[in-house]
Order: structure tokens, then sequence, then C-alpha cells
């Protein structure tokens, strides 16, 4: 009962706001934006007496800041003042559709387009419009205008490349829609634009190659997008947070970047790419395990180096996971599993260290997690004080100190280089968090329990779904040719087809044009035969 | 539903609670035994077991590079009379602040009485087996004469006597006159055979131990020594020489040279016929080495085929001697088959097998074992 409850309470919340209908009194019209945008001290409201005699009213209403005043002024206002004075029209040619003449005759601004709802005026001036009102008729004309102070673009920092492209994502969703654009220079390349959020409207885009594209992932991000009603959305991670399947899971199940060549690929391979307004972070989905693991750097440089560190990111993210745990094992569970030497030599280090092993390596990973976290919130130049005390200083005092054995200094330095080794920051969070997840399980089962862990986050992974796509996609449904790109990346020859798991309507990604030669030249040879 | 999670929860919470932890001993807590001694007391009734294990601290402050080290011992050995392996085991804890630990155990010396006698042996073989923390890459030894002798001193070579038995093991194949056999191929022989295996022999040394020739087990007790050259015979018939010397001499103008014949590759051929109802069983052995010394009155005499020939015979021979003073012993004197003879007859030849298995141990003595060799010196060695 309870569950059929909510879910009627919700429909009927679901109920269309119906905005309120503009009057032709330019009076009434301007009273309701003020009364609407009381206190607010930002808008500018511009009264113009237009006409030989001046005897047409009309407004300009604008958020100072947020538009671009050369253009409002050469464009709208020095149009309407000045320039109409110098066609001489019949004024009674006019009356009657002062509003026409004026959108089609007089305003030179470029992106121009009518309403008639005072609350969509409203919206239009708060995200950047200016809106031009009329005396005597109820059409509002919006006047594009937007035109802020925004950064401008900048190396992407959090996934620097040797080679590659050095442009990174901006604050910017128009900026950032170029960006990609100019990348794809396709008619199929499609860009739905949505606002989400009550209050923010916050601007949201949906990219997607029309052709390429699966239509039931794509129908799918639309709904899932369309039911999000928040107050507000400030970063792409609300929206992946608030669409991604299973929110209980440590591990992203949408990718998020800052490079615009990332997303461009991506939506080549039949992915869909959301990016919104006020942040950097695009996301792409679906999202598989395999995915977060490629840099854009693989593709660019020759195949061989790109699977070697394909190979190590792998193994690098097993390290990070586990060898905190592995050394807890060995040491209280399974001395036998070391080579006599090691064996020999670890007792001999932790001889007198007061904690067991657990203890040791848990206040040496938190230490490290510390002066991570102090690390990130410091500026920069004091960030690597930070670094250089916590590593050097403190790893050094530790173990002369006697507190912790110089084997555990090492197993955290190599575990947090491992995890740093990943190139998506948000799976390296999932895997150092689980480590101390294995880290508890270690101390109380030994091996057991990490083989226990393992077991079931691999039991997790395989449930795990991103939009329909197993998350562990090429894996655990095998397409041979989507392997070519997982754990190792073989080379562009082999990437004939888009990923299979991606399920496109439009397969072929390239055409060995060697074999295409050979093939034309045989039928050739065909042709010439049969005529003889 | 909710209710059925959270129970759900809490039985998984409850494994962490009633399991785990319970055989957790850190690392520095152990004592790893590297090498056991087992002997017999004075009245063959009671076990004298000796432990004997590295000093760690000591082996921390040495790496570490600050400490004075030196003063302190650098392994300890402590001993304990029990009735049985495994109540020594469990009441040296009484006098020791760690737990000892086999899983690292690199040998396991057995006095001579423990051979002698059938049943204490017996004793000891089944606690080794069935100890779960022993490796079985464990290396067995005999010692004409007691095991805690060489385990109470202190070898100023490797204190740790575990690990210096181990590396003289490694290098077996330099010499090839003691058997490289761990704890898993004599027990595998002694379990087969009902009793019978070759036992690498260690004896102590002032300031050294020395491992070279080995006991021969028969029925559970020792039945005698081989000494280095049978030793090396019996190797060469079973096919475990992987290098060795073999020390040839050849006639020269005034007196006979000595010249080193080095074994690099031995290949083993083995057949079996029936003739006039006695088996004859062959081994062919080509055996490849190389002349790595020699002094004649002129440089460069190697190089004539006939004194490389002369060696390649000698070197036959005297091969061909040795393997013939294992035969000699093992069929005539002892009449074991520890030359794996019917365990090839028995893969190899199975209707013959089924003929004469059943009375193999009589049967043996009496079959006619012909062994041929052929040596090739590979390389004569350089010229400055």
């Amino acid at each position: 009962m309870g569950i059929f409850d909510k879910f009627f309470k919700k429909k009927d919340r679901k109920k269309e706001e119906k905005g309120r209908p503009s009057s032709p009194s330019l009076k009434e019209n301007l009273n309701y934006i003020k009364e609407k945008l009381k206190d607010c001290d930002d808008v500018i409201y511009r009264d113009l007496w237009v006409g030989e005699n001046q005897e047409f009213n009309l407004a300009v209403v604008f958020i100072d800041g947020l538009i671009d005043k050369a253009l409002v002024n050469d464009h709208v206002i020095h149009s309407l003042l000045l320039d109409s004075r110098q066609a001489d029209p019949s004024i009674e040619k006019i009356k009657g559709n002062l509003y026409k003449v004026i959108k089609k005759g007089t305003i030179s601004g470029g992106d121009i387009k009518e309403v008639n709802d005072l609350d969509k005026c409203i919206l239009s001036i708060l995200s950047g419009d200016t809106a031009l009102l009329f005396d005597g008729s109820p059409d509002i004309v919006i006047i594009s205008s937007k035109g802020w102070e925004k950064r401008s673009i900048s190396p992407p920092e959090a996934e620097t490349v040797i080679r590659g492209a050095r442009d990174g994502f901006t604050e910017t969703i128009r900026v950032n829609t170029a960006m990609v654009r100019r990348r794809i220079r396709d008619p199929n390349l499609k860009i739905k634009q949505i606002q989400i959020g009550e209050r923010t409207h916050t601007d949201v885009a949906v990219l997607y190659m029309e052709d390429i594209v699966d239509k039931n992932v794509l129908n799918k991000v639309m709904e899932r997008l369309k039911n999000i009603k928040i107050d507000g959305i400030f970063e792409s991670g609300y929206i992946e947070q608030l669409i991604e399947e299973d929110w209980h899971s440590p591990f992203p199940q949408v990718l998020s970047t800052e490079r615009p060549d990332k997303v461009a690929a991506s939506l080549l391979e039949g992915r869909v790419a959301i990016l919104t307004d006020n942040t950097p972070f695009a996301l792409i989905l679906p999202t598989t395990l395999a995915t977060l693991f490629q840099s854009a750097e693989d593709y660019y440089e020759r195949w061989m180096i790109s699977s070697l560190l394909r190979v190590l990111r792998f193994l690098a993210a097993l390290v990070a996971l586990t060898a905190p745990a592995v050394y807890i094992a060995f040491t209280a569970y399974h001395p036998g599993l070391i080579p006599t030497k090691l064996t020999l030599y670890v007792a001999a280090t932790r001889q007198g260290i007061p904690f067991p092993a657990f203890f040791e390596a848990l206040i040496m990973e938190a230490t490290f997690e510390l002066l991570r976290e102090a690390g990130v919130r410091l500026p920069a130049p004091i960030g690597q004080t930070i670094g250089i005390v916590g590593g050097l200083i403190i790893g050094q005092a530790a173990v002369q100190a006697g507190i912790v054995s110089p084997l555990m200094v090492i197993v955290v330095a190599v575990t947090a280089v491992a995890s740093f080794a990943i190139p998506s920051y948000s799976a390296a969070i999932a895997f150092r968090m689980l480590r101390f997840v294995f880290m508890i399980l270690a101390a109380i089962f030994g091996l057991y329990g990490i083989m226990l862990g393992l077991i079931m986050v691999l039991t997790h992974l395989v449930v795990l779904k991103s939009f329909g796509v197993p998350y562990l996609s090429p894996f655990v449904e095998i397409h041979l040719s989507d392997l070519a790109d997982t754990l190792i990346r073989a080379p562009l020859m082999y990437f004939k087809e888009r990923p299979e798991i991606l399920n496109t309507p439009d397969k072929r990604k390239m055409v060995d044009l060697r074999e295409e030669k050979i093939e034309s030249l045989e039928e050739d040879r065909r042709g010439r035969d049969d005529k003889k | 539903m909710k209710r059925k999670t959270l129970l759900f929860i809490l039985l998984i919470f409850l494994i962490f609670v009633l399991t785990g932890c319970w055989d957790k001993i850190e690392i520095e807590d152990r004592a790893f035994v590297m090498a056991i001694g087992i002997d017999l007391s004075n009245s063959n009734k009671k076990y004298v077991v000796t432990f004997q294990f590295p000093n760690v601290a000591q082996l921390a402050k040495g790496s570490g590079g600050g400490g004075s080290g030196g003063s302190e011992k650098p392994s300890f050995a402590v001993s304990e009379v029990a009735d049985t392996i495994f109540s020594a085991s469990r009441h040296i804890s009484t006098r020791l602040d760690k737990a000892l630990y086999l899983g690292h155990t690199q040998a396991i010396i057995f006095g001579k009485e423990v051979v002698e006698n059938k049943t204490r042996f017996q004793e000891v073989l089944d606690s080794l087996d069935r100890s779960y923390e022993l490796s079985r890459k464990v290396y067995l030894l005999v010692t004409p004469g007691k095991a805690q002798d060489i385990l109470l001193k202190k070898y100023d070579l490797e204190p740790n006597t575990g690990a210096y038995i181990r590396d003289i093991f490694k290098h077996y194949n330099l010499t090839s006159i003691f058997p490289s056999v761990d704890y898993n191929k004599i027990t595998k022989s002694l379990h087969e055979t009902n009793g019978n295996a070759i036992i690498p022999r260690i004896v102590a040394g002032k300031n050294e131990v020395k491992i070279a020739g080995s006991a021969i087990i028969k029925d559970y007790k020792l039945a005698g020594w081989m000494e280095d050259d049978e030793n090396m015979g019996y190797m060469f018939l079973t096919g475990l020489v992987k290098g060795g010397d073999v020390t040839v001499s050849v006639p020269a103008d005034e007196e006979e040279v000595k010249v080193p014949f080095n074994v690099s590759n031995v290949i083993r051929r083995r057949g079996v016929k029936v003739e006039n109802g006695k088996i004859i069983y062959r081994v062919k052995l080509d055996v490849e080495g190389d002349v790595t010394e020699y002094t004649f009155e002129k440089h460069g005499e190697m190089i004539k085929g006939d004194i490389v020939n002369l060696i390649e015979r000698e070197t036959s021979s005297k091969i061909k001697s040795m393997a013939y003073k294992a035969v000699n012993r093992f069929q005539k004197e002892l009449k074991v088959d520890m030359l794996g003879i019917g365990d090839y007859i028995e893969k190899f030849y199975p209707s013959l097998w089924d003929e004469v298995g059943k009375d193999w141990d009589k049967i043996f003595p009496e079959i006619e074992i012909k062994v041929d060799v052929t040596s090739h010196v590979r390389r004569i060695g350089l010229f400055r």
C-alpha cells in the first residue's frame, strides 16, 4: 500500500505549472516583472520612447553583468533610438504591427526569439538574455545577449597528457559544446539541451551521434535526466549520482572527463556525453570498468607502449587494492609463503614494533590519506611542503622511532603510487576505499579474507550495469573484437568496428584501405577474365 | 524485507566475531626453525630433538648497520628430551619466548641411532608426514654421529645451519657425490618400496659441515654407507648426475698425467630384454663433458685426436667401474633394488612385470645389469 501511495503522490506533484501569459499593456507586464524581481538590484530597466514623435513606449530589461554590454547598446538600444529614425515609415502602417517591424527591421542582434509568457521571459532575463517589451503587444522579444566574464580555455588539470590536445573544458557550456563541435563536423552530432534544477535552471546538454548511438541507451539517459527534480545542479557530479544505476556501489558508473578529445572519441564509439553548465567536467556513458583504465594518450602513442601501460595500470589497481592486505596476511598468518630470507628480514625489521601488522598498516595508510587530503586542500606551494614533511620526515621518523617497520613504509608508498596510476580519479577513489576493507578482512581471515573480498568485489562488479551495459563488459560477455581495447591496446588496424557491447547501428569504424585495394584489384582481374 | 536484510548483515558480522584470528601470530613472535636435529637418548627410549633458529634481532642490527652486533649470538639452538617428536615441539615452548614455526625449515638431520632403529625411524617419519607446517622441500640428512653435535655448533661461514645446508645442496651438481634428494623424494621412495631409500650424509667438521656420500636405508633401517665413488655410480645409474668431475690418468712421456673430465651432460637410455629366462637390464650412458686442465710436454697435443680418444676411453671405463661398484653393492651385497629397475619394468614392460613383480625382491639379485658408457670430450679448454 505504502509504495503505491508514494507513486501516486509523485505523479500528482508532476503537474505542470502554467506560466503567466503576458498582457498587451507594457505597464502591466513591467509591473509583474518588477514585482517578481523585487530587491534584485542588478536588474536594469530601460524605458524607451521610439518614433518620430516618440509615441511608442518600449522597455528593455536585462541583468547587469550577465549581458554583453556592447551588444545591447549597439544593436538594441542604439538601433531602436537612432537607426529607426532614419527610416521613414508612415506611422499608420506601423501602428498595428510595431512589434513585427521592430523585430524584423530594427534589432540587429543575431539570436532573437519571442515569448508571450512572463515567467519564461523572466527566466530568459535571469540567464543573461535581454527582454524587449512593447506597449500594445503581448509579444516579448528576447535577444540573446549572454556575455559574462569567463575563464579562458586552459589545459585539463586532472588529466594531463604528454602527447595530445591541451585544451580542457571550461565552466561555460557553450564554449564546451563548441569544443566538441570543432572536433566532429558532422550533422549527425546532436546537442540536445535541457534545463535541470527547479531553481538553478542549469543548462545540461546531451551529446550523441544520431546514427551511431544505441537509441535504447539514449532514451534511458533522456528519461532519467527528465526525472531529476532537484532545486539545484552545481556540478556534473549531481547528475552522475542521480542517474547512475546503483548508488550503493563504490565504483563510478559514469566516466567524468575534462578532455574534449575524449568526449569526441567516446561519441564516435557510440556513447552519450552530458555537458553541464558551470563545470568543466563532462559525463560519458555507458561506462565499463575497462574504460576507466583508458587514457586519451593510449590512442595517440604507439600501441606497444600503450598496451604495456594498460597492463601496468591493471596491475596498479590490484596493488592499490590489496598490497597492505597481503602484507598483513603474509606476516600474521602465512609466513611460510614468503621466501625464507625475506621472512627473516621482515621478522627482523618488525622486531620491537609495538603494534600488530594490521594496526601498523592502518596507521600508515591513514597517515597517507591524511597527507593526501591535506595536500589537496592547501595551495600548490604549501602542498608540496606537506608532501615532503609527510613522505620523508614522518616516514623516516616513524621507522627510526620504531613505531612502524621500514617494509610497511615501502608497502604504503607503493600502494600510494599505484593508486595514482589509475587514470580515472573516481575509480582510484573506489580502489583506495576498498583497500581498507581488504585490510580488515586480511587481519581477520588472512589470505582467505583477501580471496573472499576479491570474490565479493567481483560479484558486485559482475552484477553492476551502466545504462544497460554490464560493467565488466568485454570480459563477461565475450566479444573478441572488444577485447582488443581492454587489457591491451591493439594496433589501430584492429579497430575496424565500434565496440560491440554498445550495440551501435553503424558498426564500421574504419576500412583497411590495403584490403580494399586488394579486393578491387581482384575484382578487376575477374572482370578482365570474364571478358576474355 | 528490511528485517531480513538486517538479520543477514548481523549474521555476516557474526562470522567476524566467531571465527578468524585464531591462528594469528605476528611474524616477530615466531621462531623460524631453520634446522631440526633428531637423536635418541642414551637408553634409546626418548628422543632428543634440537631446534635451531636464527637470532632475528641480531639480524636486524646487521641489516640496519646502526647496532654494534657481534656480541650477540647469531642463532640459537635448543634441545628437548621427550617421548615423541610432537611433545618435544610442544614442551619446548615452556622455555621459549616465541612460537616455533617449521614452515621455513631447511634441513632435518637424523642421528645414526635413529636410522638404526626401525620402529623409532618409522615413528619419526610418521610425525614428519603429519606435520602441516613442514615444507616438502626440506632436506633430510643422516649423520654418522649425533645430530645435536652439528646443530649446537656455530659455523663461521654461515651461523644459520639450515641455510648453510640448503646452500650446499644448491651446488650439488659441481660434484655429484651426494644425492640431491629432498624430503619429498625420500618419503616417496620409502613408501613405494616399503622402506628403501638413499639419504645424503652429513659429517661435522671443525668449523664447517661436509655433505658427501649417503646412507642406504633398507626396510626402514640403516643398511650401510656409500662413499663418493659408489655414490656417483649410483647417481649415474639413476640419472641424477647433472655435473661433476671424473679424474682419469693418461700415460705421458715420463709420468702419467691426471686429467679432470668435467661432466656437462648425461643422456641415459635403458632397455630390458629377456634371454633364456634371464632378465637383462641395459643402461647406456652418453656422457658429454670438457677437459679443463692438463699438462703435457707440448702445448697443443690435446688437439690430436688420439689423446682425446684416450681420455674418452679412460673416462668411460672409470664411470663404468663406478657404476658397477654401485651395482655390486645393491645387487649382490644388499639385494635391494634401489636403482629403479623394478619401477622401470613396471612402467615400460607391464606384461613382464606381471610375471616377476610378485617376487621381484628374489629375482632382482639374479638379473643381469649391463652398463655401457660412451664419453665425448666436447671442449678441450683454452691455451694462454
